[in-house]
């Protein structure tokens, strides 16, 4: 409590930070106490949650933990990332940075089993890509304008066949329904505007209490839209659906054509490619995609979207929250619409700034994670300080504390209960060494149907229709303390003789710190008793702690 | 009639909820309001409902009718209570006829799976901009029934089983804007374990560990106010479960023998209503169950081939377990105050067969079947025309289709919710009326089928 006061009066000498100078300002305007800053063990937990997935070693843990460089926490985030290839060297071997943000896009574009084997290649085409650190824009050029005799060959490519839509049970293809998707997804993920309701109708008369720049656009717009992918063909390659050819062959969006998901469209309307947010076309003689990919993120809003996507991810709560609920006609405070309606970003000026400086990077998405990570505003503590009030949360003025995701959460127990893992790859001969490491749920569920249960029951995203969810459910409660899955499987194997050795083992492995008096007391009475069932009830316990599954 | 819950009963609702504590105390109180005069039936305690998820085909089983595409092993006669019936595909049903209400003249509004899914289990249509908000109608029973909670109940109010959220299906609508109280509990049989049953073996061990949790969980000790929301859910959740694990009925809920698995059927939808005759029998809390049949979107070989597969393998596991379900209610007396409903999404086409020798899906012709809770049953109600494409007769008072809404406003009046009810302050800011009269398409006045009780 009093560290938080201290640290609100040492406020102008530490926020040196882009994020800090605008979160910090913000709370002492309003007079919102912030929390303190997280200690060590808080901070590195959530780090390597956050960026790797992973819980830290406990031998990580004890080395960070006994570190007495200012400039730890720094470097510890440093060691999170993965070098870049280097000419001639092989690139690392085990990088969780790699496996958790990859996992991370592939639930992102749902790359699931309507792509079959794809789901590999697509796999591999977002691992590599974040193994090079490729410039995101560029990354996101690459998925919107990629080719493919086969998806099965080429990864990239999969991205727009995941938007394919059959015709009723699924042995034609809906063209023009098709590109109605690619452009809803698009414009979702890369620009954080939900067209699916204009997709049906005019936003008036709909969204006026949703969304006020969607409530003025129209339904034409959004073909337009859509326009862009009229030339592209997606090609079910032979017999059902195993794989697809994507390909610019054909000669425009058709609004005769019947949908078989959305009302009949106008065919008297402009069907001429046009940028939604800024009317532009493409160029003469300039390819269709090509145009929308490069109109798209060069527009500011690519890059604000995507901070914030990344913001989100990694703060626990949006500057616009939803990251894909972005109303373009409530950004610029300076510009405020009209009463009832606010300004939508919590702190639109940071939003803009980190966009900025998200472009200048040349659109680098390990200085995005950087910044953030290395802010003070993140490493807050989640333990509210004296004066909170409900409000406060939505200015960032503790740590949003959330339930591990079910990808996490699996790996911690298994890390810290000693259960060995091992998944099928689909369409692989690939094993996944962790959960983290598999490439959809189906590899779980091919593995063992339990465990696919389990994850399904912690919210994973099914990359069909949920979206992976950290809501606490009593199922989870319960699967945590009684499922096979743990019960039977949780196995006390140690080299060391020391009990009290093996209590700070577990400590640090579960909560990455050292046991305090009383937990080494309690712990010591279990371990001398029966050293086995002992270090087992421990490991129950440490499974079962609130502050294990939230972080 | 405004109808705002007071302090009292939100208090009350913080004591006995399904977690036992006030989860309410982080969502503001809803605003509630009954808009019209329904006099609610109340005859039911429990509602099951079987869900037959793909839509299964009303000529070959509640509508049956003839044509050359006719399989001979549907063993189509005559029953006692005087329709046709197919014994060759649900024998074992055939002797509680006499129990289940018959309707002919059900209508769906989509043919999508998806969005006919998120009708049946909201009585709502699909609209994109509420959907996150829209409770299911087990969330809804849920928080209405949450002041009404005892003590010794120990099962949560709504419970779905085997519904697996797919690409087609959509996902499993859960609680919306109502709190995590009314989220379903949702379980699995399908290859899973239900952690719930602490074997005889490891009760002092898991008594241990508990107790050991309590003493030893710092950041469960210093839970208060201002704790992260879903850190205090959890515990909560953890309360509830653990009530439920040590409550030394639960056996008789969760754990199934191998007898009784054979006489349901032994298949997962089996399993899944064996626990929901258990979840019944226990009277401990558990009001609305969602049971889910997969499997009835049968657009190729219909038929199957040599006599197995397709309708034959669903209408078995069907027959099976729903006829265990109503031999058993029946026998322990659980019929008289239990609204069983089974239905699909929506029907099949109806006539010829497809070149794939199966059926596309159809809105205007479906069946939906009533038995319990003062349902009349051994009868049918409303009919088609020879082929089974249109409705020639609604056969109730509605003289129109019945819809999914007429069906959600017939549970909640069966369970004494008045279904006019409306919460005003959702996140979108719309009206959330438990059955909404604006419809899909126009103003109805949907309203509870209550024929069935005559």
């Amino acid at each position: 409590m009093k560290l938080g006061f201290v640290f609100l009066l040492a406020l102008p000498l530490v926020a040196e930070n882009l994020i800090d100078r605008h979160i910090f300002a913000r709370l002492a305007k309003e007079g919102v106490p912030a929390a303190a800053v997280a200690g060590d063990a808080e901070f590195l937990r959530r780090v390597h949650l956050d960026l790797t997935g992973k819980l830290p070693s406990a031998a990580a843990a004890r080395k960070f933990l006994a570190d007495a460089d200012p400039d730890k926490r720094r470097k510890a985030v440093e060691e999170l990332f993965p070098a870049l290839p280097i000419s001639g060297m092989r690139s690392v071997r085990e990088a969780p940075y790699l496996d958790r943000w990859t996992y991370f896009f592939n639930d992102l574009f749902r790359n699931g089993q309507l792509l079959e084997e794809g789901i590999n290649t697509f796999h591999e085409h977002i691992h590599k890509s974040l193994t090079l650190n490729i410039p995101y824009d560029e990354f996101v050029r690459d998925l919107i304008t990629a080719s493919a005799t086969s998806t099965w060959a080429d990864g990239a490519a999969n991205f727009i066949a995941r938007s394919h839509v059959f015709e009723g049970d699924g042995y034609q293809m809906n063209h023009e329904d098709t590109a109605d998707e690619i452009a809803i997804n698009t414009t979702k993920l890369f620009l954080g505007v939900n067209l699916e309701c204009i997709s049906c109708h005019d936003g008036a008369r709909h969204l006026e209490k949703v969304n006020l720049w969607l409530s003025e656009r129209k339904r034409a717009e959004m073909w337009r839209q859509a326009s862009f992918f009229g030339k592209t063909f997606i090609d079910p390659a032979y017999g059902r659906f195993p794989h697809f050819r994507v390909k610019d062959s054909r000669t425009g969006y058709d609004l005769t054509t019947r949908s078989s998901l959305r009302p009949m469209r106008d065919k008297k309307a402009n069907a001429a490619p046009m940028f939604l947010l800024t009317g532009e076309g493409p160029k003469d003689g300039e390819n269709w995609r090509e145009a929308y990919a490069r109109i798209l993120t060069s527009h500011p809003q690519f890059a604000r979207a995507t901070v914030n996507l990344f913001w989100t991810e990694l703060m626990g709560q949006g500057i616009v929250d939803g990251p894909f609920d972005f109303d373009l006609a409530r950004q610029d405070p300076k510009n405020p619409p009209p009463a009832p309606w606010t300004v939508q970003p919590s702190h639109p000026e940071l939003l803009n700034e980190l966009a900025e400086d998200f472009r200048k990077s040349g659109y680098d998405l390990r200085h995005l994670m950087r910044t953030i990570v290395n802010s003070r505003a993140y490493q807050l503590s989640g333990t509210a300080p004296a004066g909170w009030k409900p409000a406060h949360d939505g200015l960032f003025a503790r740590r949003v504390t959330r339930r591990m995701s079910a990808e996490q959460a699996w790996d911690a127990v298994a890390q810290v209960a000693g259960i060995p893992q091992s998944y099928k790859v689909t369409f692989s001969e690939k094993k996944a060494a962790n959960v983290m490491q598999t490439r959809s749920p189906q590899d779980l569920e091919k593995t063992d149907r339990a465990m696919f249960n389990a994850a399904q029951s912690f919210g994973q995203c099914d990359r069909y229709a949920t979206e992976a969810s950290r809501k606490p459910t009593m199922v989870q409660a319960a699967i945590l303390m009684n499922d096979q899955l743990v019960r039977e499987r949780l196995k006390f194997k140690t080299e060391l003789k020391d009990n009290a050795a093996i209590a700070e083992e577990l400590y640090l492995s579960a909560l990455a710190r050292l046991p305090n008096e009383k937990e080494r007391r309690l712990a010591l009475e279990l371990l001398d008793k029966d050293r086995q069932s002992g270090a087992e009830d421990l490991i129950w316990v440490l499974l079962n702690r609130l502050d294990f599954l939230f972080y | 009639m405004p109808l705002e819950l007071n302090r009292r009963e939100l208090l009350r609702l913080g004591a006995l909820s399904v977690t036992g504590v006030n989860l309410a105390s982080w969502v503001a109180p809803w605003n509630v309001r009954a808009q019209s005069r329904v006099t609610p039936r109340g005859s039911a305690k429990h509602v099951i409902f079987l869900n037959l998820q793909g839509g299964p085909s009303q000529m070959d089983l509640f509508d049956v009718k003839h044509g050359k595409w006719a399989p001979e092993n549907r063993d189509v006669k005559k029953c006692p209570q005087g329709y046709a019936y197919p014994y060759g595909l649900l024998p074992k049903l055939a002797p509680h006829l006499g129990e289940i209400a018959v309707v002919r003249s059900a209508q769906a509004w989509e043919t999508v799976h998806s969005r006919g899914q998120y009708y049946l289990q909201t009585g709502h249509a699909v609209s994109p901009a509420r959907s996150k908000e829209m409770p299911s109608i087990g969330s809804v029973v849920a928080y209405e029934y949450a002041t009404k909670r005892r003590e010794s109940d120990f099962l949560p109010p709504f419970v779905s089983m085997n519904y697996e959220p797919t690409t087609m299906y959509g996902p499993l609508q859960g609680e919306g804007c109502l709190n995590a109280d009314c989220s379903p509990l949702v379980l699995n049989l399908k290859g899973g374990n239900l952690p719930f049953v602490v074997e005889e073996k490891d009760r002092a061990r898991f008594a241990r560990r508990w107790d050991l949790l309590q003493a030893m969980d710092t950041s469960r000790q210093q839970l208060n106010e201002a704790s992260p929301v879903g850190m205090r859910q959890f515990e909560s959740f953890g309360r509830a479960a653990h009530k439920m694990m040590t409550n030394p009925r639960i056996s008789e809920v969760m754990k199934l023998t191998p007898e009784e698995r054979a006489a349901y059927g032994g298949t997962p939808f089996g399993d899944a209503c064996l626990i929901a005759r258990n979840m019944v029998a226990a009277d401990a809390g558990a009001k609305f169950l969602l049971v889910t049949q997969p499997g009835w979107d049968q657009h190729g070989n219909i038929y199957g081939k040599d006599g197995k597969g397709g309708i034959y393998k669903t209408s078995q596991e069907l027959d099976a377990a729903f006829a265990g379900l109503m031999l058993d209610l029946k026998r322990m007396g659980l019929l008289e105050t239990t609204l069983v409903v089974c239905m699909g999404e929506f029907g099949r086409t109806p006539g010829e067969l497809t070149p794939m020798a199966g059926r596309e899906h159809y809105a205007d012709t479906m069946f939906a079947l009533f038995a319990g809770a003062g349902v009349k049953g051994g009868r049918v109600m409303g009919a088609t025309d020879s082929e089974g494409s249109k409705i020639v007769d609604f056969g109730w008072s509605g003289r129109r289709p019945v819809y999914p809404e007429d069906v959600c406003a017939t549970i909640y009046s069966a369970l004494g919710i008045d279904h006019s009810k409306r919460i005003t302050n959702t996140p979108s800011g719309r009206d959330f009326i438990y059955v909404d009269p604006a419809g899909p398409t126009k103003v109805i006045p949907f309203r509870e089928v209550s024929d069935l009780f005559v």
